[in-house]
């Protein structure tokens, strides 16, 4: 019933569905490779060139698709090795608290105080062209913020009840961090996923703008627009074109953020992400509309086991019980 | 990076050559004024929006050599002589000038030139510009080699004599990097003040230079010219960008002038009722090869690469037919001469290529091209794309790697590319200097040929050649042999840059090798 209400998710989908086919499909409709060169250049939108040609003759439909395709591979492969670090040191700082805490949190402040273009920038010039330091500096960039998101569930969690508990069982701590925080903690992670990776998407763009990102021949949309601005004036669809695929891959991303997010609030176990029912106003047939002030009079739950609501971390009210966080209809 | 003269005194020159520079009848250079009739208006600053400031070296004319350096160096200093539009040598400093015989030369100081804080010049400041060019410190003492020695005669007569036969010394001393200088300022600075100040005898001076954002020049009040200049001065804005420079034109708010690369940008200003001077097409892309190890080592490989290369498609694809297929020396010089169907290897020619691959046990050779990624080169990327596809056909797989132009050029001189290097070139002031770099054995860059090769002898007997018909023969000739042992690739030549300017200014007129001399007949329109 919720997913059926949830526009931004059905419509993020639905574009990165579209633009995935565009991006995997779409080359195989047409007889023209990526770089082939031809006389017809400038081409208009024709029956054989959908989308024409640009200055080199190469038809501008399999450029734009493969270059989506490029996109869409950096960005989630950047944004994959984002997490998989992020989580970790978040995991581990807030976990361990401390020294270490402070060590890793104020490396990663150290990463976000350099501007994200300057330090792909960097990584470029350190490791050379090519996708794989693309793919890296991106993950650099993004890393940070989900440690910092990964952190502060962690710290109320290791607090509660269930991981008190487990410790006294003697559960060993690494244990306890994968099968007990971390996935009470994943909610909030998969909201950053998508909108890391849409600012992913700009970055990539914006390095290719600077020459600085794919390199040629391979098509990218941020260096089409600037290879194409010399021909603005002339052929201004060559510039809008790229310029509409960075921004459908962008707001398809950021709808799925939303809408994952939309989607996992009023579900249990998520303890990060503030909830939306407040603001579309309280729904009769669910007790938990407004949060945090329905937490306590719900017989459901444990009042042990509600965190501290002054903390930063914890908006909603955990109205679940956390071992079994998924299981909750 | 410049061209010594390695070699040379190996090299034993075959026949006495008749002296055919005789003294050039001394005259005014003033150029013809534009308009004629009407008195060009005086006062007022012209503002030029350009695109890069001088780099290392700054306007030290013995230091930055780099052409954004001589850009500015060029209008502040002159050279001893000169040359006009068609490339013949005419008076500049040196009102006429002498060869004695084959090895010593005398020139002719005019009287009456003035620095710019009003200082006469005298024989001695020549003597001591030219010692000092030819300096061990002095970035232009690679092209001087060949000079022994240089005294005054009289005070107004220097004499030069070179320790071999040098047909190139004129037209390298007609140069505009090669600048007479006060002696009297460049023992009172350091090298570092030289880098942003300068006293030169051109028609104009270094008033402000504000980094990164513009240069101004004030009108030289003591110039020697009969003409101009006519403006108190002239702004250079440094803007990178192509398109803020057109925007900068379009708008009228101040830009009188200014010069693009790209010939689409030009195209359309053109279109919109602007002038545009074209200047002559001197700038190859010019790909340097490795041939000490790897595919390239193999003469038949590189004949391949020069079969399976369709140049006139590149030029029509990369740059929109604004270029012309070209030799080592570019078509725009006046020495230069174009390719025609017996070029060897010049011809388009896919299954010759294969052919020459199959022959060469290298049928699908990986070859890899260096070139620069900065924005400045945006407009070579083209043409190194469709060099990709073009390749392609013949079974040549082109890896592309993008450097810095820093990088590019480092790999450069020091020998250590891989394969292919794209270098594009500048103007030279003599036909031999453009095979500097590819036919003097010893060099890092020069790989493909030996001290035996028969070309490296031809380019030594084109370098000790006075006579003008049979220098020209000798170039055809080397051209052809070098086509044949493709030593270097040239894609194609195209215009250094367009000039482009509107109607609040008057009396401009390009020169071909974008000296920006037409300034100082330029006035602007009140």
């Amino acid at each position: 019933m919720t997913r059926l209400r949830n526009g931004a998710l059905i419509a993020g989908v639905s574009l990165i569905v579209f633009l995935l086919a565009f991006a995997f499909i779409g080359p195989l409709l047409t007889p023209y490779g990526v770089n082939d060169v031809s006389d017809v250049t400038f081409a208009p939108p024709t029956s054989e060139h959908w989308l024409g040609t640009d200055n080199l003759g190469r038809d501008m439909f399999v450029r734009l698709a493969i270059a989506t395709r490029y996109a869409i591979l950096i960005s989630f492969a950047s944004t994959v090795l984002a997490m998989v670090a992020g989580t970790g040191i978040g995991l581990i700082a807030g976990y361990a608290g401390g020294r270490l805490d402070n060590l890793l949190m104020r490396s990663t402040e150290v990463v976000m105080a350099i501007p994200a273009i300057l330090l792909a920038l960097v990584v470029r010039v350190i490791f050379g062209p090519g996708f794989l330091p693309l793919i890296l500096a991106m993950a650099i960039i993004g890393a940070p913020g989900f440690a910092r998101i990964m952190r502060s569930p962690i710290l109320v969690l290791k607090e509660r009840d269930f991981v008190v508990a487990a410790e006294i069982a003697g559960v060993r701590r690494p244990r306890i961090a994968l099968s007990h925080l971390l996935p009470n903690a994943t909610t909030p992670m998969l909201v950053n996923f998508a909108s890391t990776a849409s600012l992913a998407v700009l970055i990539e763009s914006s390095l290719s703008y600077l020459g600085q990102g794919v390199q040629p021949p391979d098509p990218s949309a941020g260096r089409m627009i600037s290879e194409f601005q010399r021909f603005m004036y002339e052929h201004p669809t060559l510039v809008v074109m790229p310029a509409v695929v960075i921004t459908l891959l962008t707001v398809a991303w950021n709808l799925l953020a939303d809408g994952v997010q939309v989607a996992l609030t009023p579900k249990a176990g998520n303890l990060a992400v503030p909830t939306r029912r407040r603001r579309r106003g309280p729904r009769p047939a669910s007790p938990r509309a407004n949060a945090v002030e329905a937490a306590p009079a719900e017989p459901e739950v444990d009042p042990h086991d509600t965190p501290d609501s002054t903390h930063d971390a914890v908006p909603t009210g955990a109205s679940s019980a956390p071992m079994a966080p998924q299981g909750r209809a | 990076m410049r061209t010594p003269i390695r070699g040379l005194g190996a090299t034993a020159v075959a026949a006495a050559l008749a002296v055919t520079l005789a003294a050039c009848s001394s005259g005014s250079v003033a150029e013809e004024s534009a308009s004629g009739s009407a008195e060009p208006a005086a006062g007022g600053t012209i503002v030029y929006a350009t695109d890069v400031q001088p780099v290392t070296g700054g306007i030290d004319p013995y230091q930055g050599t780099a052409f954004a350096n001589l850009n500015i160096t060029g209008l502040i200093y002159e050279p001893l002589i000169a040359k006009d539009d068609d490339g013949t040598l005419i008076p500049s400093i040196a009102e006429s000038w002498e060869q004695v015989d084959d090895t010593t030369y005398t020139f002719t100081i005019r009287d009456g030139v003035t620095f710019s804080d009003g200082t006469e010049l005298t024989v001695d400041d020549v003597v001591f510009s030219l010692n000092t060019m030819r300096g061990a410190d002095s970035l232009l003492a690679t092209n001087l080699t060949t000079i022994a020695d240089v005294t005054a005669l009289d005070d107004s007569t220097v004499q030069v004599t070179t320790s071999m036969p040098d047909a190139t010394l004129l037209n390298t001393l007609s140069y505009r990097g090669y600048a007479i200088v006060s002696q009297a300022f460049y023992e009172s600075t350091t090298p570092e003040e030289r880098t942003t100040s300068a006293l030169g005898t051109g028609p104009w001076a270094l008033a402000d230079w504000t980094d990164q954002v513009s240069i101004t020049l004030d009108a030289n009040e003591y110039y020697w010219g009969d003409e101009g200049p006519y403006a108190d001065s002239i702004e250079f804005d440094i803007i990178g960008d192509e398109t803020s420079r057109a925007s900068a034109l379009r708008q009228r708010s101040g830009t009188d002038l200014a010069w693009f690369r790209d010939p689409t940008q030009v195209s359309s200003l053109e279109a919109e009722g602007f002038t545009v001077g074209q200047n002559a097409a001197t700038r190859s892309l010019t790909m340097y090869i490795n041939a000490s190890d790897g595919p390239l080592a193999d003469v038949k490989v590189r004949q391949a690469i020069s079969k399976a290369m369709d140049r006139q498609a590149l030029i029509d694809l990369a740059m929109g037919g604004e270029a012309e297929q070209s030799l080592v020396v570019p078509v725009g010089d006046p020495a230069g001469i174009a390719p025609d169907a017996d070029t060897p290897n010049y011809t388009h020619d896919v299954e010759g290529a294969k052919a020459l691959l199959a022959e060469a046990g290298e049928e699908n050779p990986t070859i890899t091209l260096t070139y620069a990624s900065d924005a400045a080169f945006a407009l070579d990327v083209p043409m190194v794309e469709v060099l990709k596809e073009q390749l392609a056909e013949a079974g040549i797989t082109l890896e592309l790697k993008a450097q810095p132009w820093a990088d590019v050029l480092n790999s450069y001189i020091s020998g250590t590319w891989e394969d292919l290097v794209l270098v594009p070139g500048v103007y030279q002031p003599d036909p031999a200097a453009y095979f500097g770099t590819v036919l003097t054995p010893g060099l890092p860059m020069v790989t493909a040929v030996t001290e035996d090769s028969p070309e490296v002898a031809l380019y030594m007997q084109l370098r000790s050649t006075f006579d003008e018909a049979e220098r020209a023969e000798i170039l055809a000739e080397l051209e052809d042999m070098v086509a044949e042992n493709v030593d270097v690739l040239v894609a194609y030549t195209g215009p250094q840059r367009y000039e482009v300017w509107g109607d609040t200014v008057t009396g401009y007129e390009v020169d071909p090798y974008t000296y920006r001399e037409g300034l100082t007949s330029t006035s602007k329109v009140s």
